[in-house]
């Protein structure tokens, strides 16, 4: 039977999609998404920023990785993965307002997961990757998901709601 | 992998007519919220024209009866030709949606979803004995609860978008 690793990256949902075509304020979005991980207090990497220039409009793609250490043990990862097509800036009148806004398709991919032992130190031997084992198959296997697994799934499931509600969709209300 | 029994594939709903999409939209979550199901959303894909909007949304909320069985129920939606119209209900000005929607519900249940219970032919063959045999009478109940719950979710949005006809 194969042994859990330390510092083993966990899945812990199936990744909601978020698809939308048509005009938005995409530096707004972006700024909300940024501040929003920043309010939670997560640490921020952008590994990715692909721009191609084209005459049919720009292709944009960005992917995030923001991380928190819920306990010297634990770790919470977001990934967002963002992919737009065909991004070309168009003039809007908002409130009697000229505003700068973005007619674009736009695909938003969001995973989290968690991290038990993420400084690896269960990997020092192999006896101790043996006791990892056991503490996270048999002692903490129910705490992790019931306690940090869940309230991932949850945190995300907020962060998801606030894109929605940000693009102005009518799915952005959430009961949990 | 998992056991999946499909319990309900593919059964449709349409829609003509006047609804509002938020309303639905939190009514869905909030009936799968009080029933201690877990959110799911796998797609929400929205297309924004000049006149109209299209929007397909996909959920699969999900129910663990025990360490052993969930229920997953699918929920499959695409809103088309939606379009922004102005309601005068009781002397109250509302704006709803007027468009088409499409609902297809499929029901699972999964059974042994730790995947403990298939790492080894043994407990495989052990597995499919005792949710034969041994356990009929769980299973059964599982399976009539999923049904249930299914053909509840089903009713509540029809008798949402009744509500609207005119």
């Amino acid at each position: 039977m194969a042994l859990e690793e330390p510092g083993k990256v966990e899945q812990v949902m199936d990744a909601p999609t978020i698809r939308y075509n048509g005009v938005f304020d995409f530096n707004g979005l972006y700024r909300m998404m940024y501040n929003w991980f920043f309010k939670q207090r997560y640490e921020f990497h952008e590994d990715l920023y692909k721009e191609k220039i084209d005459t049919i409009g720009n292709e944009l793609e960005l992917k995030w990785r923001a991380e928190k250490k819920i306990t010297p043990f634990i770790k919470y990862i977001i990934n967002v993965e963002f992919h737009l097509w065909n991004m070309m800036e168009v003039d809007v009148i908002k409130n009697g307002q000229k505003v700068k806004m973005v007619k674009t398709r736009m695909q938003i991919i969001m995973k989290a997961s968690t991290v038990a032992d993420y400084s690896q130190r269960f990997k020092e031997s192999n006896l101790t990757k043996k006791l990892y084992h056991i503490l996270r198959t048999k002692v903490i296997d129910k705490e992790m998901m019931l306690v940090y697994m869940d309230r991932l799934t949850y945190i995300v499931y907020e962060f998801h709601a606030e894109i929605k509600k940000f693009l102005g969709t009518d799915t952005s209300s959430n009961a949990y | 992998m998992a056991e999946i029994k499909t319990l309900i594939d593919g059964k449709q709903v349409v829609y003509e007519g006047l609804f509002s999409l938020k309303e639905l939209y939190r009514a869905i979550d909030k009936w799968f919220w009080e029933r201690g199901y877990d959110k799911q959303e796998l797609k929400n894909f929205e297309d924004v024209t000049e006149n109209e909007k299209q929007l397909i949304l996909e959920i699969l909320p999900y129910k663990k009866i025990s360490d052993y069985a969930k229920i997953e129920i699918r929920i499959f939606m695409i809103f088309s030709k939606l379009t922004d119209v102005e309601v005068e209900r009781n002397g109250v000005k509302a704006v709803l949606n007027k468009g088409r929607a499409d609902f297809s519900f499929d029901c699972y249940l999964v059974t042994d979803y730790e995947h403990k219970w298939e790492t080894r032919p043994i407990y495989y063959f052990l597995r499919t004995v005792f949710d034969k045999f041994v356990f009929r009478v769980y299973t059964a109940a599982f399976e009539k609860e999923a049904v249930k719950d299914c053909i509840e979710i089903e009713g509540e949005i029809k008798a949402f978008l009744n509500m609207n006809r005119f």
